[in-house]
């Protein structure tokens, strides 16, 4: 019997599991605290709502961490973004990392870009296509209801986004 | 361009495909360039740095004689005003400060803004509704540029922009239409409802979070993040050409079944445009619209809308002043406004 992630002491009754850059991972929690952080009462609730929720609590806690995120570059934190709602510079994206997604997903409907490339780009990998060709196939089939196909090309980007993170760590 | 010269701009030719209801649609794209940082933190000198840089590459090398370039500190807020009646300058660029500039060419159908928001805010205007043109168009524009000036760029993220609203395409699509006839037979709030439900806004003439003045409405797109360019040309050119049809309907059905009622909007209007001798720009907008609506219903003979689309511009406070060659105050501008209409419409 698994034990709630927030307040780890109810059992869970509430479980969550995802499939995120190809690991697994699994969120859970009580009612009590579902309740308590107003996780939307729908049967389909995303890992996003999740996010969404268990970053809005402990506003005190998050504050904190949220001043620390600093970008080295222009020195604009994590709290300065939120309050301005703009970035300092393109290094921000890289240090706010994980907790830009829910919110570009909240704007957007998507935190994943299809579209153009631009010619300047460093030799551009032949992934980086093949990647955005993916996504946009990954809409295409998900809107015709395909599932497993679904599932194939998002392990496929998962795998690409991986050799990506790959090398750019190697040029750092 | 010459700023004294209040008719120029192609896109306000109104000779564009479905110039009847479309007066124009705008694209912008969203740049910014590697080792600066965004117009929100920039110092001035680098700010200046990349002013100079954007300027040599951009006017200089790439659009040469075909572009001029005005840095906005140095240009007095009357001009600043027109070019932002203009649309070539948008009012954060107007009301900024510190280093920052505009390249445009003579048409004053492009413009790409330095330092706005972003370090670049390329745009393209035409009349009427032309989008897949106009993406070639500012798609063509932003290539050039793509290989001079070092884009920031994430596989993830796309375009990286100042406001995460922007990022990704970096690309707002602005269409503006006429639509008298939805307003006056109160169908606007179903035009409303369509739109929102494809993830795009309306708004009134003057931009953002304005009322609409002259039954005029700008429909945009809202997302770029996860959907491609041509995706979003694709909803737009779904939606748009209902829209259209819906108002030329409506406008047909008025000519058929009110016919003398709105005949007499129309002549009123005429009326007051070519004799009132103080008018506010509100007034002067609404009246204008029906002008507008009377010469495409065939009810105007003798109004070209040529005169017409002009004075939308020329009724704005910057075009009026400089048109009248000096500063005046709201009183003032309310009798030159009615001047000029009065010249430009055939009264006295």
């Amino acid at each position: 019997m698994k034990i709630c992630d927030r307040c780890k002491k109810n059992p869970a009754s509430l479980h969550l599991t995802e499939i995120r850059k190809g690991k697994r991972e699994e969120f859970h929690l009580c009612d009590e605290c579902a309740r308590k952080l107003k996780v939307p009462q729908k049967s389909q609730v995303t890992v996003n709502d999740l996010l969404d929720a268990l970053m809005d609590k402990n506003t005190a806690q998050s504050s904190e961490t949220e001043e620390k995120v600093k970008c080295p570059h222009c020195g604009t934190t994590f709290a300065d973004f939120k309050r301005s709602g703009r970035f300092g510079c393109a290094n921000d994206y890289k240090v706010f990392g994980e907790r830009l997604g829910p919110i570009l997903e909240k704007i957007h409907g998507s935190s994943k870009y299809i579209g153009k490339v631009p010619a300047s780009q460093d030799p551009e990998p032949v992934f980086i296509r093949e990647l955005l060709t993916l996504r946009q196939k990954l809409k295409e089939v998900v809107r015709a209801e395909e599932y497993e196909e679904a599932a194939r090309i998002r392990d496929k980007i998962a795998e690409l986004e991986n050799q990506a993170i790959a090398g750019e760590d190697q040029e750092g | 361009m010459d700023l004294t010269d209040a008719y120029t701009g192609a896109w306000l030719k109104g000779d564009g495909p479905d110039g009847d209801i479309v007066l124009s649609s705008r694209l912008r794209l969203a740049r910014n360039l590697k080792g600066f940082s965004f117009p929100s933190r920039i110092s001035a000198e680098e700010a200046t740095m990349l002013e100079t840089l954007v300027k040599d590459k951009v006017v200089d090398e790439t659009f040469g004689p075909k572009m001029s370039y005005l840095s906005l500190d140095a240009v007095d807020e009357l001009d600043q005003l027109v070019l932002f009646e203009r649309h070539l300058i948008s009012l954060e660029h107007f009301r900024g400060n510190g280093c920052r500039g505009v390249a445009y060419d003579e048409n004053g159908s492009v413009s790409i803004m330095i330092n706005e928001e972003d370090h670049l805010r390329i745009q393209v205007m035409a009349s009427g509704l032309a989008l897949q043109e106009q993406l070639d168009r500012i798609s063509g524009i932003d290539d050039v540029l793509a290989e001079r000036l070092p884009y920031c760029f994430d596989i993830d993220y796309g375009y990286l922009t100042t406001c995460p609203t922007n990022v990704g395409t970096g690309l707002r699509v602005s269409v503006m239409l006429h639509l008298p006839a939805l307003v006056v037979s109160k169908h606007i709030q179903k035009v409303f409802n369509a739109v929102n439900k494809v993830n795009l806004t309306v708004r009134g003439f003057f931009g953002e979070g304005s009322q609409a003045s002259g039954d005029l409405y700008q429909i945009s797109n809202q997302i770029t993040l996860g959907v491609s360019q041509e995706e979003v040309l694709a909803e737009l050119n779904k939606v748009l050409p209902k829209i259209i049809e819906y108002e030329r309907e409506v406008r047909k059905v008025l000519l058929q079944d009110d016919r003398k009622i709105l005949e007499d909007k129309v002549f009123r209007a005429i009326a007051i445009l070519r004799y009132a001798r103080s008018i506010s720009s509100e007034e002067a907008l609404a009246h204008l619209s029906h002008v507008r609506m009377g010469v495409f219903a065939g009810i105007l003979d003798g109004v070209s809308l040529d005169s017409v689309n002009k004075l939308f511009l020329a009724i704005q406070p910057g075009h009026l002043q400089k048109l009248v060659g000096r500063d005046l105050n709201p009183d003032e501008r309310d009798v030159a406004r009615a001047t000029i209409t009065r010249k430009e419409l055939g009264g006295s």
